[in-house]
């Protein structure tokens, strides 16, 4: 099935931004003092460089099958019979990551603003947004992404308040480096969690106008170029702001420095951010489930529409197992499975698209202007 | 019956021939239906109108005189009516009896038949708009009739591509409706939209705009107007250099504009008048007012059943000791308070004037008091409401105004099932909703979703005119020079 072009490179920066930023931004920090220590964002800086690289492979694998999605050229590569069963495992993935986003949500939710409650109401309002949210054109979706833009600076913009506080100490950053070079390396391995999101590229780069220019790679470079910032800004101020021992301990540092500063008109600054935050959440599962969706409607030869509502639902039915037999099988198992389907297959299928020469059948060639 | 009679009326429908009894037949032998025979020098001639439809000092001076004194037979020469065509079939004249024509035919001469307009006007005199009000604007508002109307649009918009295509909608009664566009500055596949749509309108009869609104809108299932309605001829006409289509329907002094995006409906024309930092202050609070009236009822019902940490602790202090008499949810509180001020305000529209100033007083002073005196609502319940409803009067739209009015109550309830997220939550969706209108094909959404951070210079502020060198998207065939203030370098002074 060939899809049409009708995104810009622009837009692709909106996409992969909102795909990327959201559930793991609150726990990053939390996450990379584990065995970085004070220099956790040394850690996202390298897995930043490292995804660019990444992003470099898909772009090379996705421009030799212009307005392709990964679940077609997957069969094109594989053959039709394993390229069935990488696009299933893939799909599956993609909703895997969804019942994580829905999971950690809940939770954060629960344990911060909604205690009494019950869970499977939240998992049920995800739910619904899922559906609404991805029944639309892929135009649509960039639009409204574009908008939510604004959004993810508005969460930028609100940690300003931070310096506010005067237990701010820059020399917790200090010596820079002295957690030694394999302990931060190590740590890529967790702050690659907070990137994943990326492999979506392998279906929107279908969408691209002109997939095969440059400017299709530029939009996605400064995406990852800003989410590197961005993150790395997040992990930053929570070093400065709160002690090792403290970090150790917090499980969300960003809610927590931003509860100790209190401004005229609003005490909790806290709450504010995380119910923004939860825009950006949203968008990642709009992005993930329109991705999944397109994969299914592919796979079973469905509409969209109950492509959409069979992932939604299968979503929400995991997600609500899991949330109450209290399973945290995916959180353990996210960084492995993450690892094998954003970094090791879009790998693999290059290598072999190089090796066996495998290119889109002529039919499918767009004619040039 | 009734049947029989259509259809004897069908078949002399057919009959192409035009006759006078035929004519009668089909209007029913009205009693309004006047014949007269008129003897010329040479020629006698029967002429038929309807006695009600036409302005008889018109019909006597213009038709009736030079009739009399014709020396020629050449009747389009002699006659001074206003319009004169010929026509032999039965359907045209009809209709040109009931627009108001009179029907000239030659007794015993052939079955051609003139057409003579001479219809009586119930034009009111043009007057200062009344719902639509301005400071600096222009005192003229658009009135009941179609050909006036156009000539108080033609009238501010002098142009040679000024077009109007007419079109007659209604099966059974039938409603003139006009289409107006700029050739070179309207994009052609609205106008083509526009006409397919209006074309394809089949309605029995059309009894206002929003019978045509509700047949051309693109989407049905949605709190948002998508066609803008004024009755000023200076906003129709700025729009129309915009690039946008105004639709005039005969009897309706409200215009309608297409396409209409969201923040179309948050301009005046005052904006334009005023300085430009005026003008985009304005519009600014305009939005903002729109953003209040939509969260401000919510976010209180989130902050004072969950949130009461967020707000300082002063005020918490004060909200509690008139929130603790109060028996109902703040949720309750809200509705009962938003309820009893829509019924105000439902009440106060069609009072007269002098009626309303006690009913104000009466209305909103002494029960809103008495309310939270009675412990039914809170001094911040009330303020809340208050506020809300001073924020959606700023709307310049009644239609953007109800929207807000629409989408508040679902908003609320989500607030109080979930708390400041409900309230993101129910933005989302309205996010999304309006990111998948259109109007006419474009986004309605439009300089937000698809975010265009250049086409925020004539929506959400108003640049200097000579700084909007290039229109918004919906009309790319149009630019305006930055030129007009060349002047300033030539004037400006060196340092020396």
């Amino acid at each position: 099935m060939k899809v049409k072009g009708r995104i810009s490179s622009v837009h692709l920066f909106y996409v992969l931004v909102q795909s990327v930023i959201g559930v793991g931004l609150l726990s990053l920090p939390h996450q990379t003092h584990q065995k970085a220590g004070s220099d956790g964002w040394i850690s996202i800086l390298i897995t930043g460089f490292f995804i660019h690289l990444i992003v470099l492979m898909i772009w090379l694998l996705c421009r030799k099958f212009p307005n392709l999605t990964l679940f077609d050229f997957s069969k094109v590569i594989l053959g039709k019979t394993v390229g069935t069963v990488l696009n299933f495992l893939f799909i599956m993935y993609l909703l895997t990551i969804i019942c994580y986003i829905f999971i950690i949500y809940t939770d954060t939710l629960k344990r911060w603003i909604l205690p009494e409650t019950p869970g499977w109401i939240l998992l049920l309002i995800l739910f619904v947004l899922l559906i609404y949210g991805s029944i639309c054109s892929i135009r649509n979706m960039l639009s409204l992404f574009s908008f939510l833009f604004l959004f993810n600076l508005l969460l930028f913009c609100i940690t300003f308040f931070v310096y506010k506080d005067p237990s701010l100490d820059v020399r917790y950053l200090f010596p820079i480096g002295s957690n030694g070079g394999w302990n931060i390396l190590r740590s890529t391995e967790d702050t690659f969690v907070s990137f994943i999101g990326f492999e979506t590229l392998l279906i929107y780069f279908a969408f691209m106008k002109q997939s095969k220019s440059i400017s299709a790679l530029k939009g996605a470079f400064s995406a990852i170029f800003f989410i590197t910032t961005f993150l790395m800004y997040i992990v930053m101020i929570s070093t400065v702001m709160l002690s090792p021992e403290e970090m150790k301990i917090t499980q969300e540092p960003v809610l927590y420095i931003l509860s100790a500063v209190e401004i005229r008109v609003l005490s909790r600054l806290d709450l504010i951010f995380l119910s923004f935050w939860g825009l950006v959440v949203f968008t990642t599962i709009i992005s993930y489930s329109f991705s999944a969706s397109l994969g299914i409607s592919n796979l079973f030869r469905i509409k969209h529409k109950f492509a959409v509502m069979l992932a939604g639902t299968f979503v929400f039915i995991v997600s609500i197992i899991f949330y109450y037999m209290e399973i945290t099988l995916i959180e353990e198992w996210l960084k492995h499975i993450s690892l094998i389907f954003a970094v090791i297959i879009p790998v693999l299928l290059l290598f072999i698209t190089i090796i066996f020469k495998r290119e889109a059948a002529s039919t499918y060639e767009e004619k040039e202007n | 019956m009734r049947l029989k009679r259509n259809n004897s009326k069908k078949s002399l429908i057919n009959q192409e021939n035009l006759s006078i009894e035929n004519i009668k037949l089909q209007l029913n032998h009205t009693s309004d239906l006047k014949e007269r025979e008129i003897h010329s020098d040479k020629q006698t001639y029967i002429i038929l109108y309807i006695n009600s439809l036409v302005d008889q000092e018109k019909f006597e001076s213009k038709i009736i005189k030079p009739l009399t004194k014709m020396e020629n037979n050449d009747i389009s020469n002699e006659l001074y009516s206003q319009e004169i065509s010929t026509t032999k079939s039965n359907k045209t004249a009809i209709n040109g009896l009931l627009d108001g024509y009179c029907l000239l035919m030659e007794k015993g001469g052939s079955s051609e038949g003139f057409l003579l307009k001479a219809n009586a006007s119930t034009d009111r005199e043009v007057a200062e708009p009344v719902v639509e009000k301005t400071i600096l604007g222009a005192k003229v508002g658009f009135v009941e009739s179609l050909d006036k109307n156009v000539f108080l649009l033609r009238a501010v918009t002098k142009s040679p591509d000024f077009t109007v295509k007419n079109y007659t909608l209604g099966s059974s009664t039938t409603t003139n409706v006009s289409l107006i566009y700029l050739d070179h500055m309207t994009d052609p596949e609205i106008v083509k939209k526009v006409d397919q749509r209006i074309k394809s309108i089949t309605l029995d009869s059309i009894r206002s705009v929003g019978d045509i609104q509700d047949c051309i809108e693109d989407h049905t299932v949605t709190p948002f107007p998508q066609l803008l309605l004024t009755e000023r001829p200076d906003k129709a006409s700025a729009n129309l250099k915009d690039g946008r289509v105004a639709l005039i329907l005969d009897g309706s002094p409200s215009v309608i504009i297409l396409p209409a995006t969201f923040m179309t409906f948050f301009q005046t024309p005052d904006d334009y008048i005023t300085r430009w930092w005026l003008g985009s202050f304005f519009r600014f609070i305009r939005l903002f007012s729109y953003i209040i009236a939509l969260i401000l009822p919510a976010s209180y019902v989130a902050f004072v059943s969950f949130h009461y940490e967020v707000i300082p602790l002063e005020l918490v202090y004060s909200l509690q000791s008139s929130l603790s008499y109060v028996p109902f949810r703040p949720f309750i509180e809200l509705m009962i308070m938003q309820l009893s001020f829509e019924l105000l305000r439902e009440a106060s529209i069609r009072l007269p004037p002098s009626v309303a100033t006690t009913f104000g007083i009466v209305g909103g002073l002494v029960v809103g008091t008495a309310m939270v005196e009675a412990g039914i609502v809170s001094y911040g319940g009330l303020i809340v409401v208050a506020l809300t409803s001073v924020a959606s009067f700023v709307q310049p739209n009644i239609e953007m105004s109800s929207s807000i009015r629409v989408l508040g109550f679902p908003l609320m309830l989500l607030a109080s099932i979930f708390g400041f997220s409900g309230i993101v939550i129910g933005v989302l969706c309205v996010l999304i909703h309006l990111s998948r209108l259109t109007s006419f094909g474009f986004p309605y959404f439009s300089p937000f979703v698809p975010l265009n951070i250049k086409d925020f210079k004539d929506t959400i502020l108003r640049v200097p005119s000579w700084m909007m060198y290039k229109q918004p998207k919906d009309s790319p065939h149009f630019k305006r020079e930055i030129q007009s203030r060349k002047w300033k370098q030539d004037e400006s002074e060196g340092p020396y």
